[in-house]
Parts: structure tokens; C-alpha cells; sequence
């Protein structure tokens, strides 16, 4: 890799990575609340297999010169996270969490498939495996996304009401931070966010009228844009919440 | 959301391990329907492994025989003269089956041993 690619490689990585561990995270906080015991364990080792994929993010991460997976998840300030707002948002219903990982699942399917062309040898190795896991993640989801629209009428009420909760924030998935020219430096044009939310479109519109649930219109953008380290009070209490046990003992080793 | 419990049918597992083998039976699952269930055995029973085939069967799917002698064998003759016994090539199979040993040189031994008289 030339030197001056480093930061590029940064830019693109930094964001997929703290999607993932956010998203992860609050999954996390549903062990025990999951609707039955089964979707209780089916749902935790989603949320660890995403673990995982943040921790590869987050050790490429480490190669190209940023800190260490440890002090990026529990050492920074909210002003620092790159993930998108809508995911560090307060829980809701399951319905709205059905909502929140089917549209995401579909995001990430699509941006992994972009990524799995990247130059990078390492990140093409790490990507090729983790497609494999995230297509168990979207499958699952799309299974409840679909239960939930054809079950009963409230199962559709509720994820009428989530979906139309979630998607004003949806539009700071497809963002990438101050400028988009280091996808073309690094040759990954195909992730430019106008060509993931064509495509993310494409695939939510037709299974919304499949299920026959109203198209709630075009994408806005998000208010708070978390690409540029602009989050929500949620955020906040979240950082409390997962940084509490490394804030007693900082020097501690784990 | 409100779960009802009468909405979930109890499905049994089975995993085949690879394409020699039959499907065992390795727990179960409760999912409102058979599309869930496969995805729930995936993650219950398969996190570490990669099966062949996975089945999943609904519980009252199932015909269970009555815990009584009209369905279930009793052996209350001495069957023992049906049982294959007095065998005790176990070792040497083994040894032949992990390459350490060629076939020639199992009959070779097997020869001795008779001569040998043990």
C-alpha cells in the first residue's frame, strides 16, 4: 500500500467498523428481552459474529496506524465515533429492531459486496468471510421482517410505526464523512453513497410491496450526520453504559 | 409484543454429519414456523460445525410407540450365540486403518500369532 493511501483506507474503514461494533452492541442489550428463547440465542451470536467484524475493522485499523481495537471501542469520545445515528438510537419495540437490522442488513450486504473488490489484500481475505456470516443476518431478518408484515394486525401496525420512526435517520447510512474522493483514489467508486442508496432502494422498495407496506418516499438527510462525528444524546448514555466497567479500573489488564 | 404460546410448534433436529452417515437426533426447538426453525437449529445446535444436512420435524409429526412389550423388544431368551464374539482384531484394524500397517503385513502378523500359539 503507497503511504499516501493510508489515510483513504482509514476514511473508508473507520465508519464500516463502528457501524458494526455500535450495532452490535445495542443488539447486545436484548440478551434476555429477545421475544422467546430460541430468537434469544439465534440473536446473541448474530450480535457476537458482528463483534467480530468490527474487531477485524478495528485490527486493520491498528495496521494502518490508529490505536489499538481496546481504546478505540472504550478510549474515545462521542465526537469521534463515524458510525451513522440511527444505529446508537434507544431501543423501541422488537418490531422497530426488526425494522432497524433488516435495513441495515440489506446496507451492509451491499456494501460488503462493493468492498469484497477492494485492492487491499487483507481487507479482500477479512471481507470474503464475513459475506458468509452476513448473509445468515440478512436472511434472518428478512424471515422477521416479512413475519412481522403478514403476521397479525398489530405485528403490521407496530412495523408500520417503525418504519416510519427510522426513516428520516436512514439517510446517514449512505454518508461518508467530508468528501468522497478517496473512494476514487482507492478505486472503490461503486461505494460512493449515491450508488448505495440507488441500489439499497431498489432492494427495500420491492420487498415493501411484496409485503404491501406503503414506500414512505425518498431518503432525507439526517439532521445529526454521524459520519462527521455528530451523534445524539443516545449516544451519550450508550457510551456510559459500555464504557462503565473500563472507567473503574483504567489500568487495569483485561 | 404479546407471544402466544399455541402460535409455536416444537420441532425435533437432526443433523447429518456428513453424507455417510444417518441423521441423528440432537435436541429441540421451539419456532412459529419451519423457515425459523431451520435458522434457529442453525444457531442453537450448528455454531461450530458445518453439517451436511440439517432436518427439522415437527414433534407431532412423530409416531411414537407405547412404552409396552406390544411395541418394544424384550429379550427373554439367552440370544447370545447371535452376537458376532471372540474377535479381538480391534487393534490391528485400527493400526491398518491409520496407515500403519499394510495389509500384507497384518496377515503376516496374524500368521505369526497362530504359530506363536497365543
Amino acid at each position: 500500500m503507497e503511504s499516501q493511501d493510508v489515510p483513504h483506507w482509514i476514511a473508508l474503514l473507520q465508519p464500516i467498523a463502528d457501524d458494526e461494533w455500535i450495532i452490535a452492541h445495542r443488539g447486545s442489550e436484548w440478551l434476555g428481552l429477545a421475544p422467546d428463547l430460541e430468537e434469544d440465542l439465534a440473536f446473541s451470536s448474530i450480535n457476537q459474529d458482528k463483534m467480530g467484524h468490527a474487531q477485524y475493522y478495528y485490527a486493520l485499523l491498528e495496521e494502518l496506524g490508529e490505536k489499538t481495537p481496546e481504546d478505540m471501542v472504550y478510549g474515545r469520545s462521542k465526537e469521534q465515533w463515524r458510525h451513522a445515528v440511527v444505529l446508537e438510537t434507544a431501543h423501541g419495540d422488537w418490531a422497530r429492531l426488526v425494522a432497524l437490522r433488516y435495513f441495515y442488513e440489506v446496507f451492509d450486504a451491499l456494501r460488503l459486496e462493493r468492498l469484497s473488490t477492494a485492492s487491499w489484500q487483507p481487507l479482500q481475505d477479512g471481507v470474503r468471510k464475513i459475506r458468509r456470516e452476513e448473509a445468515y443476518h440478512l436472511q434472518h431478518f428478512t424471515t422477521w421482517f416479512e413475519m412481522l408484515a403478514t403476521g397479525t394486525e398489530e405485528s403490521r401496525h407496530r412495523l408500520r410505526e417503525a418504519i416510519a420512526d427510522l426513516w428520516p435517520l436512514l439517510g446517514g447510512l449512505f454518508l461518508w464523512g467530508p468528501s468522497e474522493h478517496f473512494l476514487t483514489a482507492i478505486g472503490l467508486d461503486s461505494l460512493r453513497g449515491s450508488e448505495l442508496q440507488r441500489s439499497w432502494e431498489t432492494h427495500v422498495a420491492e420487498k415493501m410491496r411484496s409485503m404491501d407496506l406503503p414506500w414512505p418516499g425518498a431518503l432525507s438527510s439526517p439532521v445529526l450526520d454521524g459520519r462527521l462525528g455528530e451523534h445524539s444524546p443516545d449516544m451519550h448514555d450508550l457510551l456510559q453504559v459500555m464504557t462503565e466497567v473500563r472507567r473503574s479500573e483504567p489500568a487495569a489488564h483485561w | 409484543m404479546a407471544l402466544n404460546a399455541a402460535e409455536y410448534r416444537v420441532y425435533e433436529v437432526f443433523v447429518q454429519r456428513d453424507a455417510s452417515q444417518f441423521h441423528v437426533n440432537v435436541g429441540s426447538l421451539r419456532a412459529v414456523n419451519s423457515e425459523m426453525a431451520l435458522q434457529m437449529a442453525r444457531e442453537t445446535f450448528f455454531r461450530r460445525e458445518e453439517p451436511c444436512e440439517v432436518w427439522v420435524v415437527p414433534q407431532d409429526c412423530i409416531v411414537a410407540s407405547p412404552r409396552d412389550s406390544a411395541y418394544l423388544p424384550v429379550h427373554t431368551m439367552d440370544k447370545q450365540y447371535r452376537l458376532p464374539a471372540g474377535y479381538d482384531n480391534a487393534p490391528r484394524w485400527k493400526r491398518f486403518k491409520a496407515k500403519a500397517m499394510t495389509i500384507e503385513e497384518v496377515a503376516e502378523e496374524m500368521a505369526t500369532h497362530k504359530q506363536g500359539g497365543a
